[in-house]
């Protein structure tokens, strides 16, 4: 079969995907319907209307509450929804949408490293895990088949061309801090033993988990990087994007090893203290010294968490 | 004793790989040796071209070039004389880090008389992130006139995704 042909029963699948979930989403009734809608009618432009929905805005006003949580608000509302996450999945679901303030509140290309113990801030990425998760629902393979891309049929080409991105990190670092030793073991031999499966999620996933013997394989594999420069580049610019031992741990390594003596190391550790942008010019005129001072100190602050204040973010729109 | 290093020659039709004679007047019994040693011999030479050229013995034989060489030295991109202006010398210690720290980061791999030495097989699964392994400890046993060949690799500076 040649590659257009693949591509025609990926999107074919896909299309069936869509259907059978506008089809369930029929059935529903009131606000989940309406918000649903939303979220999958056109899935980047949606995200400026959800707070406006109906459950959006319930879900805003629940989340003003102090130490109020995401997944309180969900578990009344899932009664409504059921069947739209599948039942194995749920509690991971409740999960991840609890563990967002530990992660980044944007997932763009230009994020800065901030995260929000507010949860206000993160209604986007909450609607972008209901989506997430539903998809995950709908594709009869258990996840570890899917990152080893043990998968095939017409599924094996929906995930080869069209599952962008593959399976979420957040759902993967939900299952490494429960510790799925079916999870571990396979990216495990992934980072040993067969680095052509590694993808950038399984890097996010494990960095934004608190699973310690997960970031020791990731350290492992970062020192062993030699030529690679693509390697550490990946592995460096997403140490930031998740929970604060990740990246301790992981720059501990680069410093212990002096790592930055590499120019993707030094671009990584511009992007994470923002001192450097796009233009890679940049990297001329700040120097090596400047870079590690300004980890060291976003070091020194991540120790003592309680001397930084976290201004509160006015978020006009849900958009990332 | 007399070790022979592979050079690659420009300034000919075909560019070969000829192997230049170096004597090593230490003893040589680890890689860390061998390439200390090296860079200690070649930054003498490096001095020597230098004062040469600073006290004006200006008539190096390198910088009269025949039709020939000068075609081959436009197409590497540059043609220059062989004579050193900048009179600024590495630092004989800072260079021999730099080498032998570019060794361990796999940037050069050598090989003695054709075949690899201090060739990168441990498995990632077995790094140790305490004390990881230096491959510049490994013993070699290098003989009068043996081959050496320095090979510089380049960082694949692909997006990995």
């Amino acid at each position: 079969m040649d590659e257009r042909e693949e591509r025609k029963i990926a999107n074919q699948y896909e299309q069936k995907l869509r259907q059978e979930t506008d089809s369930f989403i029929a059935e529903l009734k009131g606000n989940v319907k309406e918000y649903l809608t939303g979220l999958h009618s056109n899935r980047y432009s949606a995200y400026v209307h959800l707070s406006d929905t109906g459950l959006g805005k319930r879900l805003s006003s629940h989340l003003s509450v102090a130490g109020a949580k995401p997944s309180d608000f969900f578990r009344k509302e899932m009664p409504n929804m059921k069947g739209y996450i599948a039942d194995e999945l749920v509690n991971d679901f409740y999960a991840s949408i609890d563990a967002l303030s530990e992660w980044q509140i944007s997932r763009s290309e230009y994020r800065r490293s901030f995260r929000s113990k507010n949860y206000r801030c993160y209604t986007t990425r909450i609607a972008q895990l209901v989506y997430d998760y539903h998809r995950l629902s709908q594709m009869d393979a258990t996840i570890v088949d899917l990152i080893t891309g043990n998968v095939s049929g017409d599924l094996g080409l929906f995930c080869k061309y069209n599952y962008y991105g593959g399976v979420p990190e957040e759902i993967l670092a939900i299952r490494l801090d429960n510790n799925d030793s079916t999870l571990e073991k396979a990216i495990e031999d992934i980072i040993y033993d067969n680095n052509s499966k590694l993808s950038i999620n399984l890097i996010r996933g494990i960095v934004m988990s608190h699973n310690v013997k997960m970031y020791e394989a990731l350290g492992k594999l970062l020192l062993a990087a030699r030529l690679s420069e693509g390697l550490r580049q990946a592995i460096c610019e997403n140490i930031d994007r998740g929970t604060k031992e990740a990246f301790l741990y992981l720059f501990q390594i680069i410093m212990e090893h002096n790592l930055i003596r590499f120019s993707s190391v030094m671009r990584a550790a511009g992007t994470w203290t923002g001192l450097l942008t796009i233009e890679s010019k940049d990297l001329d005129r700040i120097s090596q010294k400047q870079i590690i001072s300004g980890a060291m100190l976003l070091r020194r602050y991540m120790t003592d968490w309680n001397r930084l204040s976290i201004l509160p973010l006015k978020v006009r729109s849900t958009r990332g | 004793m007399i070790i022979n290093i592979n050079m690659k020659q420009i300034g000919k039709k075909r560019q070969h790989i000829r192997p230049v004679p170096l004597e090593y007047k230490n003893s040589i019994k680890t890689i860390k040796d061998l390439i200390a040693e090296t860079v200690s011999i070649l930054l003498k030479q490096y001095q020597k071209k230098t004062d040469a050229s600073q006290s004006g013995e200006s008539f190096i034989p390198d910088a009269i070039y025949s039709e020939e060489e000068l075609d081959a030295l436009a197409e590497i991109g540059r043609i220059s004389f062989g004579m050193m202006y900048n009179g600024k010398l590495p630092e004989e210690q800072n260079a021999i880090q730099t080498a032998l720290q570019a060794f361990e980061d796999g940037l050069i791999r050598i090989f003695l008389n054709d075949e690899e030495i201090g060739e990168d097989t441990i498995a990632i699964r077995d790094i140790d992130l305490e004390n990881p392994r230096l491959r510049q400890t490994e013993s070699i046993n290098l003989r009068e006139g043996d081959t050496i060949t320095f090979i510089r690799m380049t960082f694949l500076a692909g997006r990995m995704y």
